[in-house]
């Protein structure tokens, strides 16, 4: 939805045009001209690039630094893809991009983008000066807030990646503390020489309106209760795919007369129960951790925070179980047991909340089904 | 031009003259000052339909409240007491065009285009419009007095304009005419120069009054409109004291001897443009270093708190203070990159990098000019406290 100036009804601005001399965007009605909105431009100018070649999404983080300017890439095609920054990067030359002919002329796109047609954002401004973020009421209307995000994709290089969609890498931006909605939780970036990998989840699990669902709004839910509730959905989630194609594999298995009919009732119990299912969520249905110190550490700290909580009620797990026995009890004991959780260890749950999290980003993005 | 008042004012001790004149002569006034000072010549954006309404009631001989200008200080050196100004020389003052405008800058502009308008138009009925409107009278009041703070103060509670300047804006009309004149061994840049500070003694002036604005308002952040209310007990007070000496002088003089100072004691240290780069480094020398905003605003601010606090009485405290600046044990470099590494800490984790410096650097200048401190004079010390004071601060 673009700007809209204060005119006798409400009319979007449609034209933008940059005057060298003050470094300023002129924001105008093409049928009104005199009604204009004036922003100054603090960056140095790269206008090479075509406004129409990028996308720009708005994302959210509390957790970020001026600082934090960052090349994005995509993990399986290896490419670069965009360019994710404060909005305060686009309004400062104090941060280390400030000459980085690169980033401005990604800059010098997103600033127009921004003004231009910001998506989901409406807003209704006189015809004065304005400014890209509120700096200290001075006659100013600031357009954004500080904690906007601004990522900005070039259409060039998605176009060589397979069916692109942005709401697939959700659940990496998020896990790297980066939102849709304004949330506040603190997940500490992986950034590799200023580069930030993004990995889609797995296409077995793209179009899952839950999914969308999840990151999209219910992010946002705080209570421990009910973001315990919202994210275990999750662990529900796989562990039906997991129930479905187990099943299609003991169907074709009795077809090639690999296993008698009588074997199949005990190849379902197999698979029947949650626990059963949940541990080969975590083992077979992921890809290995194995070699990936970071992936493995986010399941020993998810049984780490849940053993926390079983202990505190006096119900340990088998020290030689794993994160998902563990897991499993922990969301036994939510549903049914809630109410005995002594207080101290109620606030408990959003630790655990945390490393769940983080848990079923990887489950996302591991996915697999086993090939035996 | 007649004067109809000549009534003065105490509590900035500025003589305000209120005139009538017409607006062909008002016009040939407001060409020059706006051709002469780049201040004056950025058109305040925000031409709406109330501009449009105005240029169109001026056509039709509307009143418009008074355009107030002042007098610029170099034209007041011959008069010693306002008082006693005479009208010819009130005139004369006008007539040298050596003024600027104070509030009334949209108004004025406004005058300019309906006159433009008109002569450019081959219509005879705009011609005869133009020849009555040339004869429409208005209100101009025109502050004649040295006491630069004294004039903001006026400006601060009095503006009713349509579109205000920031403060910032009008700090640097009111102290416009020390672009032209230099001060000492000091050169200001304007932003058409384009270019940065190539030697000390140079400065952006945008920058200084960037800084001297933060030393006004006792605040790295310097004055914001939001503050007004706060802001005016300030300006007060300064007004008083810039009745002694001229503090936007005292102020940027006092930084050069800093400056110097610290290109003294650090035998002119420099790193490469590589160098500089690689590490990220802040300013690759002395100059670039202590004449960025954030430093000169530190400064101001830390100056301004001080006086404050009365833990000084004057520049003249600091001036003496930096004669006794030294690094630890005379380590310049220890020192020096000491100061780099906090500065990259800070930008590596800042939410805003420049407010944050800022609010660094305050700290620091308090610190090392702060008798009473235990970093006094020592600038690893004042650093190192500086910075944990600031970091206490988040």
């Amino acid at each position: 939805m673009p700007l809209f100036a204060n005119t006798q009804g409400k009319t979007p601005f449609d034209s933008i045009n940059f005057d060298s001399a003050t470094n300023e965007f002129n924001l105008t009605l093409s049928h009104t001209p005199s009604v204009e909105i004036t922003i100054n431009y603090p960056l140095t100018v790269q206008s090479s690039f075509n406004i129409n070649d990028f996308q720009l999404i708005l994302m959210h983080s509390t957790n970020y630094a001026e600082n934090d300017i960052f090349q994005v890439y995509e993990r399986d095609a290896g490419i670069r893809i965009g360019w994710v920054f404060p909005i305060r990067s686009l309004v400062s030359n104090n941060h280390d991009e400030a000459s980085n002919i690169h980033f401005l002329r990604y800059a010098y796109v997103a600033f127009q983008k921004l003004l231009l047609n910001p998506e989901n954002k409406t807003e209704f401004v006189s015809s004065e000066n304005a400014a890209l973020i509120e700096e200290d009421g001075i006659q100013e209307r600031g357009l954004y807030d500080e904690e906007t995000i601004v990522l900005i994709l070039s259409n060039n290089q998605l176009s060589t990646i397979p069916n692109f969609d942005i709401k697939n890498y959700y659940p990496a931006f998020a896990s790297q503390d980066y939102y849709t909605q304004k949330v506040k939780y603190n997940y500490s970036r992986t950034v590799t020489n200023q580069r930030l990998y993004v990995k889609s989840i797995a296409v077995q699990l793209r179009n899952e309106s839950y999914l969308e669902e999840l990151f999209e709004k219910l992010i946002t839910e705080n209570h421990p209760l009910v973001r315990f509730h919202v994210l275990y959905q999750v662990i529900e989630l796989l562990i039906e795919k997991v129930l479905l194609f187990e099943l299609t594999l003991i169907a074709d298995k009795l077809k090639a007369k690999q296993i008698i009919a009588r074997d199949v009732d005990q190849q379902i119990k197999k698979i029947q129960s949650e626990e059963k299912r949940i541990i080969r969520l975590f083992d077979d249905y992921t890809t290995t951790t194995s070699g990936n110190p970071a992936r493995a550490s986010i399941r020993t700290d998810l049984k780490t925070q849940c053993d926390i909580l079983l202990n505190g009620v006096g119900k340990p797990n088998d020290t030689l179980q794993g994160a998902a026995n563990s897991i499993y009890s922990v969301r036994n004991f939510v549903v049914h047991d809630y109410r005995n959780i002594p207080s101290a260890l109620k606030t408990h749950l959003a630790n655990i909340n945390q490393k769940l999290f983080l848990f079923i980003v990887d489950a996302l993005t591991y996915y697999i089904r086993p090939t035996n | 031009m007649k004067i109809v008042s000549k009534l003065f004012d105490e509590r900035i001790d500025a003589l305000n003259a209120l005139i009538e004149m017409p607006i062909d002569e008002y016009s040939e006034i407001a060409k020059y000052i706006t051709s002469k000072n780049s201040f004056q010549r950025k058109r305040v954006k925000g031409s709406s339909m109330v501009y449009k309404l105005l240029r169109e009631d001026l056509k039709k001989g509307c009143l418009i409240p008074p355009i107030v200008l002042a007098v610029k200080k170099e034209n007041l050196s011959d008069f010693s007491d306002m008082r006693k100004v005479e009208d010819s020389q009130i005139e004369s003052l006008i007539n040298s065009k050596e003024l600027i405008i104070l509030d009334g800058l949209q108004r004025t502009y406004t005058i300019l285009e309906v006159v433009r308008q008109l002569k450019d138009s081959k219509d005879p009925e705009d011609t005869e419009t133009l020849t009555q409107v040339k004869k429409y009278n208005i209100r101009i009041e025109v502050y004649l007095g040295l006491n630069k703070i004294g004039i903001l103060y006026r400006m601060l509670t009095l503006n009713t304009g349509q579109t205000p300047m920031s403060i910032r804006h009008q700090i640097e009309i009111l102290y416009s005419d020390y672009l032209t004149n230099e001060l000492d061994e000091i050169r200001f840049l304007r932003e058409i120069d384009s270019q940065n500070p190539q030697k000390i003694g140079e400065y952006k002036f945008r920058d200084v009054i960037e800084g001297f604005n933060s030393y006004l308002n006792r605040d790295e952040l310097g004055l914001k409109r939001s503050d007004i209310l706060e802001n005016i007990e300030n300006l007060q007070t300064l007004a008083k004291e810039n009745k002694n000496e001229d503090i936007f002088r005292e102020y940027i003089t006092t930084h050069f001897n800093f400056l110097n100072k610290m290109e003294e004691l650090s035998s002119s240290w420099s790193i490469t443009r590589e160098e500089a780069k690689a590490q990220g480094a802040f300013g690759r020398n002395i100059l670039e270093i202590f004449a960025k905003p954030q430093m000169l605003s530190g400064f101001g601010a830390a100056i301004g708190k001080l006086k404050q606090f009365k833990l000084i009485e004057n520049f003249q405290d600091i001036k003496n203070s930096i004669k006794e600046v030294k690094f630890q044990d005379n380590n310049y470099e220890r020192g020096i990159f000491l100061l780099l590494e906090k500065l990259q800490k800070i930008k590596n984790s800042a939410k805003n990098i420049g407010s944050s410096q800022r609010l660094f650097m305050t700290y620091f200048f308090r610190e090392l000019f702060n008798k009473e401190s235990d970093s006094y004079l020592i600038i690893d010390d004042a650093l190192t406290n500086g910075y944990n004071k600031y970091l206490s601060q988040l």
